[in-house]
């Protein structure tokens, strides 16, 4: 099996959303039992996935990735990044070092004219380097926090290109989705995760024609892994907030801040469906509620 | 209100620091704490704050550790991944060389690949040996990451049940290092829904009284006497605090949800209304 250091000593590969636009940023991973976000029995590759939305004058940068792809993060933003654009920055989940472990670095090197955040002291929840107030000071500064509600269209640029931040409907943790109607993608951040690769590779997009996930592996993954809690859950409720997202947009691609990109409007309902179907099933109605213990694996 | 360090038992020491949360148009505070552990040969440290808190961490582990009467600084134990707990880690694992982090520590050879050689992973049952006292790691009955595990002291009852336990404070009413039973008009169920809001969204949907059962059968079965979460004041008093602690995260699992970010509470107490 190969190494997560194997993988971080190359930029990963970067996948086209929108010409110009949007991009992909994939970094590997090796799930051997060590990786928090998929189920302790997974064994292949996955990719962690940031993105790169961009405008001539400004580039917004959703995600930053784990430490170890540090070097990678900087040459694939520095290969996409024209000069004299600026790039601002957000992390969809403030709490985790997938979204946030690079955030500094990457301030460091090209900048950020803003830091989207929810609170105002988010950038300091960034920094994983300062010793002392003084350099807490100047890693602050880096990141100028634009405070925003979390649920609101931002605008990107000049040229009139919008992007809508969202209340995640269905979350562990504080995150947020976000919908950019240039591409038609909804960035899911920790949903839609559900899927990995037996063997490395660049390609890390599924369509309708090469997708082959069932329910009982969207069932699976959630309940063994950040949504271990849903088993007897009020899931309803859930399944009308998220049926409030895909009712809202247009939604051609689903881009998680993990696993596979799922691209085309067939297998974004294909695989809203499948979700909500098992969010109905694992309903308290129909799924006694019971004592969910840590680390349970439905894979065994 | 006292100042930490504190000591919270015998030679189980309370380090940390607050941050602000507003909610509903007021100003609570919440701890991301961490804690010392002192054995007869080494001492281990619990947690490790949010990132913004390595300068306070450091400077409370110099405070407890600095003089030498107590064994160094050895091990490192993290309930969880989240960086409110794990947010100092790499600093800590370069300041202190010699330390081994134990828990169940996925993820963090991907967070910090220069310390990958220096990482033990736990499961339930196992211990982590400071000479004449021993950590033994618990399953975690209240958790958001299912990697999550809890610490038990079993020489002096002490719990660390990480997110267990999650309840805010008020600063102005002198609440700040205090054990929850010592102070003064704590509201558990308005303190509890605060975090449960923000922080276990997973509360607000399941039968928390199956988690709070269970919870219960622990503090029992091990006999705990004292309870020391990341995020909220320790209990000191088992039979007395821990059933409104209870009371409280019940509430909070069923209040509305109705926090937003700083802006939303900035506006709203600009507007005169929460």
């Amino acid at each position: 099996m190969q190494s997560d250091t194997d993988f971080a000593s190359e930029p990963g590969a970067v996948t086209t959303l929108a010409e110009g636009k949007a991009y992909a940023l994939h970094n590997v991973i090796a799930l051997d039992g060590r990786v928090g976000h998929y189920p302790i029995s997974a064994r292949g590759y996955a990719p962690c996935n940031c993105y790169l939305l961009k405008e001539p004058e400004e580039a917004l940068l959703l995600d930053t990735g784990f430490g170890i792809h540090r070097d990678a993060m900087i040459a694939q933003i520095g290969g996409l990044l024209d000069p004299g654009t600026a790039l601002s920055m957000t992390v969809m989940r403030l709490n985790d070092y997938l979204s946030v472990g690079n955030a500094v670095p990457i301030a460091r090197r090209f900048g950020i004219r803003k830091l989207y955040a929810t609170i105002q002291t988010a950038a300091g929840s960034l920094d994983f380097e300062s010793r002392n107030a003084a350099e807490a000071e100047t890693n602050r500064a880096l990141m100028p926090v634009e405070l925003i509600t979390g649920n609101e269209w931002i605008d990107l640029g000049q040229q009139g290109r919008r992007i809508k931040f969202n209340q995640s409907p269905l979350r562990l943790i504080n995150t947020r989705w976000i919908y950019d109607p240039l591409s038609r993608a909804l960035f899911s951040s920790d949903m839609f995760a559900h899927s990995w690769s037996a063997t490395p590779r660049d390609d890390w997009t599924l369509t309708a024609r090469t997708d082959t996930t069932t329910e009982e592996d969207v069932r699976r993954f959630m309940l063994s892994t950040r949504y271990w809690w849903l088993e007897g859950a009020r899931t309803d409720e859930l399944r009308r907030e998220l049926a409030g997202i895909f009712d809202s947009y247009p939604i051609e691609t689903i881009a998680p801040g993990y696993g596979f990109i799922l691209k085309g409007a067939e297998i974004v309902e294909r695989h809203y469906r499948m979700l909500d179907e098992v969010l109905r099933k694992l309903d308290q109605s129909r799924t006694p509620p019971r004592y969910v213990a840590h680390n349970e694996d439905h894979y065994v | 209100m006292s100042s930490l360090p504190r000591e919270i038992a015998p030679g189980v020491f309370w380090i940390g620091d607050c941050q602000i949360q507003r909610v509903r148009g007021k100003v609570y505070h919440g701890y991301n704490a961490a804690f010392i552990v002192c054995g007869e040969d080494a001492s281990c440290l619990i947690e490790t704050g949010a990132p913004k808190d390595y300068p306070v961490l450091s400077r409370h582990i110099d405070a407890v550790l600095g003089d030498g009467r107590r064994p160094p600084l050895r091990h490192l134990f993290l309930t969880h991944q989240e960086t409110p707990h794990a947010g100092s880690l790499g600093r800590l694992l370069d300041r202190f060389p010699e330390m081994v982090l134990h828990g169940d520590v996925s993820d963090y050879h991907l967070a910090f690949p220069e310390h990958a050689g220096r990482l033990h992973h736990m499961t339930v049952g196992e211990e982590i040996d400071l000479g004449g006292r021993r950590l033994v790691t618990l399953d975690s009955v209240i958790r958001d990451l299912r990697s999550t595990l809890w610490l038990f002291d079993p020489a002096h009852k002490v719990l660390f049940p990480g997110d267990g336990l999650a309840y805010s404070h008020f600063h102005t009413e002198g609440h700040c290092g205090l054990m929850a039973e010592e102070c003064e008009n704590l509201d558990l169920k308005d303190v509890s829904a605060v975090y449960a809001e923000r922080a276990l969204f997973w509360t607000k949907f399941v039968d928390m009284n199956i988690y709070i059962r269970e919870f219960q059968r622990m503090v029992d079965r091990l006999g705990v006497r004292v309870i020391a979460p990341t995020h909220g004041l320790p209990v000191g008093d088992i039979p007395r605090t821990l059933p409104a602690v209870m009371e409280g995260l019940l509430f909070g699992a069923e209040a509305e949800m109705t926090a937003h970010g700083d802006l939303l509470q900035v506006s709203a107490a600009g507007q005169g209304s929460s």
